[in-house]
């Protein structure tokens, strides 16, 4: 036996186990550091750097320390950077390969801080690479100009419903004088009415040999009656008919012939500061900024979606086969008798510090497995006197827990938010600051299997807003201008609905009201040349479609007369003699 | 330096019978084969340290066989994802699969299943023909093996005049 044993084997392994051991007290810090320095960067697309990470193994559990997560649409900038977080790991889970942490606590969580170098990395998300192309898709249009166009280049785009409406009479009044030419010709006429004569004389005749042939032929003079009676029903039909079309065209061609003037009335609203025309100004002025603020916020959306859902992949039966990634297998995963996520943080309380105080949260159930949690993910912060703001709640639901009906919802509300130098609009004709301002502002936003539905409404109070306009701007723009600058309040809706990739945004604000009130009194003049000039172009271009029309009608017309010819002789034939029934007795040929 | 790294060689080496040549060799199949930070493979380098095997050989197929197991890795992670995704064998998978030391020992990945079970399956006829080649080599091809250039060219490296002045080991 002992030529089989070599216990200085046994000697050299527990050496190495011990060093391993020393290896890994040593560095198990840095491994960590590093590690979580990694994923968080492939998962932000930028940067993700921490200070110090401290791994205790009694009680097993995790420190770290001056995490910065840059924004990566501001590569000198932080998203986050959090002074420090602390959990404790449960070690019998950590041993199935599960991390359960049941409390973690996050603290100096700070947004938007500078930093001092970039955080951009090579193939990482392309700062502001698809505003642009975001603002059209989510404002339906390339912003407004400023300028009072004329009435020949409003015209040259637009199209003319007086126009329109002429055309489509005149088509239509052919098509029905065609189909009332077929049919009166297949209602009865001339022909009939010879018959019916015919047969009328004929009964005459028979009844001239007596009393007699006047009983044998009673029956077919009831029948001739109703056949008569028949025919002149259906004209009489036709003739009604007849009558409520020709109703309907006269009403039409009435219409047309009012609809230059109603085409003038429009146009000239559209392009003279109508709250439904091209310059809607709450678009022009919160449009950009909601935009962004929304892509940027559906993004992180998407980005932060391993913390609550994961994909999976069935293989059939109760095994399940997750991760197939390229050399290093695919780890298949069986039912658990007692099931618990991989990896969990069944609380997290976070502080995040804020100019004049901080505000307290909570975040639950964080876990890319909510089916096998069965809870969703909420969170609630909130706090109050915070400097720029009076109070502020922010509370919501991420539920996954069915793959079938996700719905995340997110509620915010802001009291007494002091804004202070917010961009809301640059181009280069037109560019608005809110130089300062008081505002309330009020979220709600559901995003339930790829549709999303948002509110947002704002009042914003003791506002000081700054423009900047070209000096050779023309009046239009200048108006505009003075009468925001003297603003002092405004609210603003935002309504966004649609699915996650294709959505519409809606805005209204009291400001377009306010700007069209006082610009309109100051554009009167121009605008009142403008609807007249557009009256006669407009005029000009509708009368030959109109005139058309009404020459159409003009011939539909008769096929009216000649409908009532033929209802007179029906009636005529109606009142032959023969038909009246005698006060008494028999009628005497 | 060198002097050390021969003596540990020598007092690691000094067994050289058939047996424990060939059962080196089948033990580094496993080493070799399976991933080499699995839990498994450290009770495998246990035994291959406290069983008298030959270690030089056992450290060399080990890396030998850790390069090919790179190449064959889609046939074990197929092997494996066959024989756990296999019906009949569901409940023990998942009875395993809810033992933490199970768990730890990764052995629901498809390529350290696949490489165990092929390695275990190669274990006994690896080691009853290691040992028959073993024997016939050392009565048949060792003297030619001894004369020829390229072991001529090796026993003239200052190394290997080290590792026979602590091995002992003569022609």
């Amino acid at each position: 036996m002992r030529r089989w044993i070599r216990w200085q084997g046994l000697v050299a392994f527990i050496v190495v186990v011990v060093c391993v051991s020393l290896l890994w007290f040593v560095f198990v810090d840095v491994a960590a550091e590093k590690i979580i320095e990694g994923a968080g960067t492939r998962i932000v697309g930028a940067k993700v750097e921490l200070d110090e990470a401290d791994v205790q193994l009694f009680p097993f559990g995790i420190t770290l320390r001056g995490l910065q997560i840059t924004n990566p649409q501001e590569p000198m900038t932080n998203a986050v950077e959090i002074a420090r977080i602390a959990g404790l790991l449960d070690a019998v889970e950590l041993l199935r390969r599960k991390t359960i942490i049941e409390e973690m606590s996050m603290e100096g969580v700070r947004f938007n801080t500078a930093r001092k170098s970039s955080g951009a990395i090579r193939g990482g998300r392309k700062a502001e690479k698809s505003e642009k192309f975001s603002l059209k898709r989510i404002l339906g249009t390339d912003l407004p100009s400023f300028v009072l166009p004329k009435a020949e280049e409003i015209l040259a785009k637009e199209k003319l419903q007086s126009v329109e409406l002429a055309k489509t009479l005149q088509k239509e009044i052919q098509m029905e004088q065609k189909e009332w030419t077929e049919e009166i010709a297949e209602l009865p006429g001339e022909r009939r009415i010879k018959e019916y004569e015919d047969r009328i004389e004929k009964l005459k005749e028979m009844r001239k040999t007596g009393p007699e042939a006047i009983l044998r032929t009673a029956a077919e003079l009831n029948k001739l009656k109703q056949d008569i009676e028949s025919d002149l029903n259906t004209v009489k039909k036709a003739k009604q008919n007849f009558q409520a079309t020709m109703g309907l065209f006269e009403e039409r061609l009435a219409q047309a012939q009012r609809a230059p003037l109603e085409d003038a009335r429009r146009l000239a609203s559209k392009y003279s500061l109508d709250s439904q025309g091209l310059v809607n100004l709450t678009r022009l002025l919160f449009g950009p900024r909601i935009a962004i603020w929304l892509e940027r916020g559906l993004d992180w959306h998407q980005r932060l979606e391993p913390l609550y859902e994961r994909v999976k992949k069935d293989h059939g039966g109760d095994a399940e086969v997750v991760k197939p990634l390229r050399g290093k297998g695919v780890e298949v995963r069986f039912r658990e008798y007692n099931p618990l996520p991989d990896f969990l943080i069944t609380r997290l309380k976070a502080s995040v510090s804020a100019q004049g105080g901080d505000v307290e949260g909570r975040i639950e159930n964080i876990t890319p497995d909510q089916d096998i949690l069965g809870k969703p993910l909420t969170f609630l912060f909130s706090g109050a006197k915070l400097g720029l703001l009076q109070s502020l709640r922010l509370d919501g639901t991420l539920d996954h827990v069915s793959r079938l009906t996700t719905s995340d919802r997110v509620h915010l509300k802001v009291r007494g938010y002091q804004v202070e130098q917010l961009t809301l609009t640059e181009t280069d004709d037109f560019s608005v600051n809110l130089a300062k301002g008081l505002a309330d502002l009020d979220l709600s936003s559901i995003v339930s299997n790829g549709a999303i539905a948002t509110d947002f409404a704002a009042a914003v109070k003791s506002a000081k807003l700054e423009v900047d306009i070209p000096a050779e701007s023309g009046p239009v723009a200048r108006a505009i201008s003075s009468t925001l600058r003297g603003v002092s309040s405004f609210s603003l809706d935002a309504k966004v609905s649609g699915n996650l990739d294709d959505y519409t945004m809606k805005l209204s604000s009291d400001l377009d009201r306010i700007v069209k009130d006082r610009v309109s009194a100051e554009l009167k003049d121009q605008v009142a040349k403008l609807e007249k000039d557009l009256r006669a172009e407009i005029s000009a271009r509708a009368s030959g479609p109109i005139q058309q029309a009404k020459s159409s009608l003009g011939d539909f017309t008769p096929l009216g007369d000649e409908l009532e010819r033929r209802l007179q002789d029906f009636i005529s034939l109606q009142k032959e003699a023969l038909f009246k029934t005698p006060s008494s007795g028999l009628p005497i040929p | 330096m060198l002097r050390a790294l021969a003596k540990i060689l020598k007092v690691l080496n000094s067994e050289s019978e058939p047996s424990q040549i060939s059962l080196a060799l089948s033990l580094a199949l496993i080493t070799g084969f399976t991933p080499l930070w699995s839990l498994h493979n450290v009770i495998v380098v246990l035994l291959a340290l406290v069983i008298r095997v030959n270690l030089s050989t056992f450290i060399v197929t080990t890396v030998i066989l850790s390069g090919v197991a790179y190449l064959l890795d889609p046939m074990f992670s197929w092997i494996g994802l066959a024989v756990l995704t296999a019906g009949p064998l569901e409940s023990f998978w998942t009875a395993l699969y809810n033992i933490p030391l199970f768990r730890l020992a990764k052995f629901n990945n498809s390529i350290v299943m696949g490489s165990l079970v092929v390695s275990l399956a190669l274990f006994l006829p690896s080691f009853i023909l290691a040992n028959v080649a073993i024997v016939r080599y050392r009565e048949h091809v060792l003297q030619w093996v001894r004369k020829s250039r390229v072991m001529e060219a090796l026993t003239a490296s200052r190394f290997y005049s080290l590792y026979e002045s602590v091995s002992g080991w003569r022609r």
